[in-house]
């Protein structure tokens, strides 16, 4: 496994097998049929996009085209004047980079003593650490709503923190993998230069795993931007909703009768900045998770 | 902006929590109205702006009183009750006993509690009182009522003078516009409100008086087999109510029956001619409508909360604060004059008198409420047949009545 | 600690005469124990304190009666327990699981197994594009995504029916439909989740040594048969890790969905175990019982997961 981010594989390096004549035909077939899957799986995604730019009053009309007759982007502040959807946003903006960031404040110290480090109960702790990966957050959501509401911080965004980054099992197990990864000798001729654990791991350690870093981020962002129960469960206030929960509220408006038009908008704002970090960054964020997910 | 002027409102509430003191009492209305432009928004806005020392801010937690119940309960057991909270009538038992809301002769002395309360028509006071204790300020009040498309009646071919009072005489009418106009013929709204209307206007009670669960009862089961037909007959599709209010207002329903409480959406979202009428009864059996809604009960603890309250209480019992509420399509349960336009046929239902809606007794009643609701959808989903289902939901109810 | 020959070390000088620890290797660290203590203390702690914790206190709530607003516990015994399993909602949860998972873990891993199959012989700039297309749901959130379901569902004006109508097809009721609601929340799932097994699958396809691909090939064996014995095999064990966190998002995530969708559906049909335990817990405020349900919960997943270790780890080969 590399800890750089080109690993993922193009099909033009691939081993290209030698195709028998009849198969040979067969690929401009598949060329189709992924064409069509692929407009497939985009189609639900381009419906919402175009529903955000349908005026009200054609909303409810039931019609195949894909572009609305008479598009409009009244339905952003629309969405805006309904609720606090702004608030939303920013909402889930900072606690998704509060739980991204502060899984690898606490992560990667621990990942490096327990990978470098020498100390008693150094095995115990990793397993401590690591165990949690085996034991499914539904088995801790009660309790830790008790104390969450106990401790006066309910309806708080470091109510929906705190438990997330307390989560940090994988990001400890990988970067443990990839410290170890390192060679020793940078970190002996750095001990020989007299630093102690912390400068290896401020300045030995972490730049050379910045791939393994920014990885993590991402997954980290990506998962605590989607978080939905926890979330439902802790906060209350509709200015302190995150994105995912107060979409929830949007979309189940009973007695309006459905805004459609604001609601596809601000779903199209839950999607619009995941979007745009993955046309920028797709082979990075995709090789985040395919690197996640190999051995 | 509007966002950022309600973030700025909301901010020190947020940071105060309702424990310093500052110049202005500031009391959360928790409420299940949505959208920035409801009238609940105005009755608000309107009150803060009078400048009585009192601030109320709007926080909606959801969109039906189950869910804001709930919400509240959370915010209860972390010792931050919210000031008011729109109690739905279903709830009054529960929110009395279980949630803690307060009797207004305790908070404020009989005297000022009668003073509000002569605001209101008189037969209200009772509905509003729960175990001897006055709970609630009568704001909401709603009725079952027929919503009839009646460019879809007409283009039918039907007499739109000729809206029939019975049940039985509506289904063939509504199943000749299914026919003649191709749009579904008939929907009804599936929870427990409008069940319990049939089954009062049969002669049964969803729970009586003592709180017995009698939901499985001759007339009951009469009622709602009455409730069902429609979808044998093939004019109802089952929606669910938001569904249901989008395909309404969109002009593929002929004919809904709903909380007169949508009357002032559904009237600006449709572009076809609108109709009210009363709901129907059943052939041959006294009318006994039901109401519904929600009151304005009071959960602080703290007693310049409680003062607050009542300050905002006063406006809303008052004329000028009430008018601005009937925008939507509750009732006048003032004894101002008050004009309701469009709302005729829900006013000339409450004239005849209306029952309470039914309250779901105990520290469980929640979760009878639910459970109930499952039962009706399970009869008109035809899983179960008519007296399976209501007698599957009495024994539920039974079971989570009696675990008090 | 990090392999290093005892050779290499004694042919370094001595910095300074440190005592030599028998089993000593690695970097001499100044400052000894506490300093690494403090540097993993913070997760420790936190695990400590935000998992293993509650895990325990999970068990003792399930046993006892706790009512949020009032504070006294009162000891029930198994009494939740019992009441759970005989609970007619806690079979039909169970059930609905089963049916997500028999529906959902096949289908998400055989997919994107063919898929990435496909791509593997396709060469172009389009190739990214699909690649794009195909793995872009999976960055969605389950909220967002079931919203934008939400509305292609609509009985009344989206598009699913619309399509169907112009087909020729009767509308459907979607989610409305007791039957097909829980199959309606598969379809959000699956089209969220499938594109995410596609680059795993095509980094892991790719990791097959091409000699055993020409070799199976110069042996005679067409495409598929290649497939069979030679691909499939390799690629077992992440096959067999996809399983394994199918198997989580099935139990765990899809519950986004599910409240978006359907708040567990007509009358519980689409609703699933860790739903249930959420209604139990934070709308019936059963904290006693939702806490049984959470420890039966886990029960299961470790004999799920436990059976899925014993049923495919001999079939997985390391290379």
């Amino acid at each position: 496994m590399s800890t750089t981010l080109d690993a993922l594989p193009q099909a033009a390096p691939l081993p290209r097998v030698r195709l028998k004549l009849r198969w040979r035909l067969r690929l401009p077939l598949l060329h189709v049929a992924l064409a069509v899957l692929s407009l497939l799986t985009a189609m639900p995604l381009l419906w919402m996009v175009r529903t955000a730019f349908t005026p009200h009053a054609e909303v409810f009309r039931s019609t195949l085209a894909l572009v609305p007759a008479n598009p409009t982007v009244a339905n952003f502040p629309a969405a805006f004047g309904l609720f606090p959807v702004g608030d939303w946003f920013l909402n889930s903006l900072w606690v998704a980079t509060a739980c991204a960031l502060g899984k690898l404040i606490i992560a990667a110290p621990a990942a490096f003593a327990f990978a470098r480090g020498r100390f008693p109960g150094r095995d115990a702790g990793f397993a401590l650490v690591v165990g949690t990966m085996t034991v499914p957050y539904v088995i801790t959501l009660i309790p830790t709503y008790m104390a969450v509401v106990q401790a006066g911080l309910y309806d708080t965004h470091l109510a929906v923190i705190v438990p997330t980054v307390a989560h940090c099992g994988f990001a400890c197990f990988f970067l443990r993998q990839a410290f170890r990864q390192l060679p020793s000798e940078i970190f002996e001729a750095a001990a020989i230069d007299g630093a102690g654990p912390w400068r290896q791991f401020l300045l030995v350690a972490l730049p050379n795993v910045r791939a393994a870093l920014a990885a993590l981020f991402v997954l980290g962002f990506l998962s605590a931007w989607n978080l939905y129960l926890w979330p439902l469960l802790v906060l209350e206030s509709p200015e302190h909703k995150t994105l995912a929960i107060g979409l929830k509220l949007f979309a189940t408006t009973g007695e309006q009768g459905g805004q459609w038009g604001p609601l596809m908008a601000t779903a199209m704002l839950g999607v619009a900045p995941v979007l745009i970090l993955f046309l920028l960054a797709q082979k990075q964020i995709v090789s985040a998770f395919v690197t996640s997910g190999i051995r | 902006m509007r966002l950022f002027r309600r973030t700025a409102l909301a901010m020190p509430a947020i940071l105060i929590a309702g424990s310093a003191r500052s110049a202005d009492a500031r009391i959360d209305l928790v409420h299940l109205f949505s959208g920035a432009d409801h009238p609940a928004q105005k009755v608000i806005a309107a009150f803060n702006d009078r400048k009585l020392g009192v601030s109320v801010v709007s926080r909606q937690e959801g969109t039906t009183y189950e869910a804001i119940t709930t919400k509240a309960m959370a915010g209860i057991a972390a010792g931050r009750p919210p000031a008011i909270m729109t109690t739905g009538w279903k709830l009054a038992d529960f929110a009395r006993k279980t949630l803690g809301a307060q009797d207004f002769n305790d908070i404020y002395g009989a005297d000022r509690t009668t003073a509000l309360m002569a605001n209101f028509r008189p037969g209200l006071k009772e509905i509003c009182t729960v175990g001897g204790s006055l709970i609630g300020l009568p704001w909401a009040m709603s009725t079952p009522v027929l919503y009839v498309n009646m460019t879809l009646w007409k283009q039918a071919g039907l007499d739109p003078a000729q809206v029939p009072i019975t049940i039985e005489a509506l289904y063939p009418l509504a199943k000749q516009l299914q026919e003649r106009t191709g749009k579904q013929g008939l929907i009804f709204e599936v929870n427990e409100w409008l069940p319990q209307a049939f089954i009062q206007n049969a002669g049964g009670d969803v729970i009586t008086r003592d709180g017995q669960p009698a939901m499985d009862s001759a007339a009951a089961v009469h009622a709602i087999e009455r409730f069902v037909e429609p979808r044998r007959m093939g004019i109802w599709n089952v929606l669910s109510i938001g569904e249901m209010v989008t395909a309404f207002q969109s002009g593929a329903i002929g004919v809904m029956a709903s909380s007169s409480a949508r009357q002032s959406v559904i009237r600006t979202q449709a572009q076809f001619e609108l109709a009210l009428f009363q709901m129907p009864g059943l052939e041959g059996r006294p009318r006994r409508m039901n109401s519904g809604g929600n009151f304005l009960a009071v959960y602080a603890t703290n007693r310049e909360q409680r003062e607050a309250a009542l300050t905002f209480f006063q406006h809303v019992a008052s004329a000028e604060g009430f008018r601005p509420w009937l925008a939507t399509g509750y009732m006048n349960t003032t004894v101002h004059n008050l004009p309701a336009p469009g709302n005729e046929a829900a006013h000339a239902q409450l004239a005849g008198g209306l029952t309470s809606e039914t309250i779901w007794p105990g520290p469980r009643g929640l979760e009878a409420l639910q459970a109930h609701i499952e039962w009706i959808s399970r009869i008109v989903n035809g899983a179960v047949s008519v007296p399976e289902g209501l007698r599957g939901s009495r024994q539920a109810v039974e079971r989570l009545i009696s675990n008090a | 600690m990090s392999g290093e020959s005892p050779g290499a070390r004694a042919s370094r000088p001595h910095r300074r005469a440190a005592p030599r620890r028998e089993r000593a290797r690695g970097p001499r660290s100044q400052g000894g124990a506490p300093i690494w203590w403090l540097m993993a203390a913070p997760a420790v702690v936190l695990c400590l304190a935000f998992v293993w914790l509650p895990m325990a206190a999970t068990f003792g709530l399930s046993v006892v009666d706790v009512n949020v607003l009032r504070s006294a516990a009162v000891w029930r015994g198994l009494a939740h327990y019992g009441d759970t399993l005989a609970n007619p909602d806690f079979h039909l949860a169970l059930k609905n699981t089963a049916i997500y998972l028999a529906v959902l873990l096949p289908l998400q891993i055989i997919v994107p197994l063919l898929l990435a199959y496909a791509l593997m012989h396709l060469a172009g700039r389009v190739v990214s594009l699909y690649r794009g297309a195909l793995f872009l749901p999976a960055v969605l959130s389950f909220p967002i995504a079931a919203v934008v379901w939400l509305w292609l569902f609509n009985p009344v004006v989206g598009v699913l029916n619309a399509v169907l109508t112009a087909l020729g097809g009767m509308p459907q009721r979607w989610l409305n439909d007791p039957d097909m609601a829980i199959y309606a929340v598969c379809a959000v799932s699956f089209w969220k989740c499938f594109g995410l097994n596609l680059p795993i699958f095509a980094a892991a396809l790719a990791n097959v040594p091409p000699e055993l691909r020409q070799a199976a090939a110069l042996d005679g064996a067409g495409p598929w048969r290649r497939a069979w014995h030679v691909e499939l095999p390799l690629i077992s064990p992440t096959l067999f890790f996809a399983g394994v966190t199918t198997l989580l998002l099935v139990l765990d995530e899809i519950v986004g969905a599910v409240d978006v969708l359907t708040e567990g559906g007509p009358f519980k049909t689409s609703t699933n175990l860790l739903y249930f335990l959420y209604e139990r817990a934070f709308r019936h405020f059963q904290f006693g019982e939702a806490a049984a349900v959470a420890t039966l919960i886990m029960a299961l997943v470790a004999v799920a997961t436990w059976l899925q270790f014993r049923m495919f780890e001999r079939r997985v080969h390391y290379a």
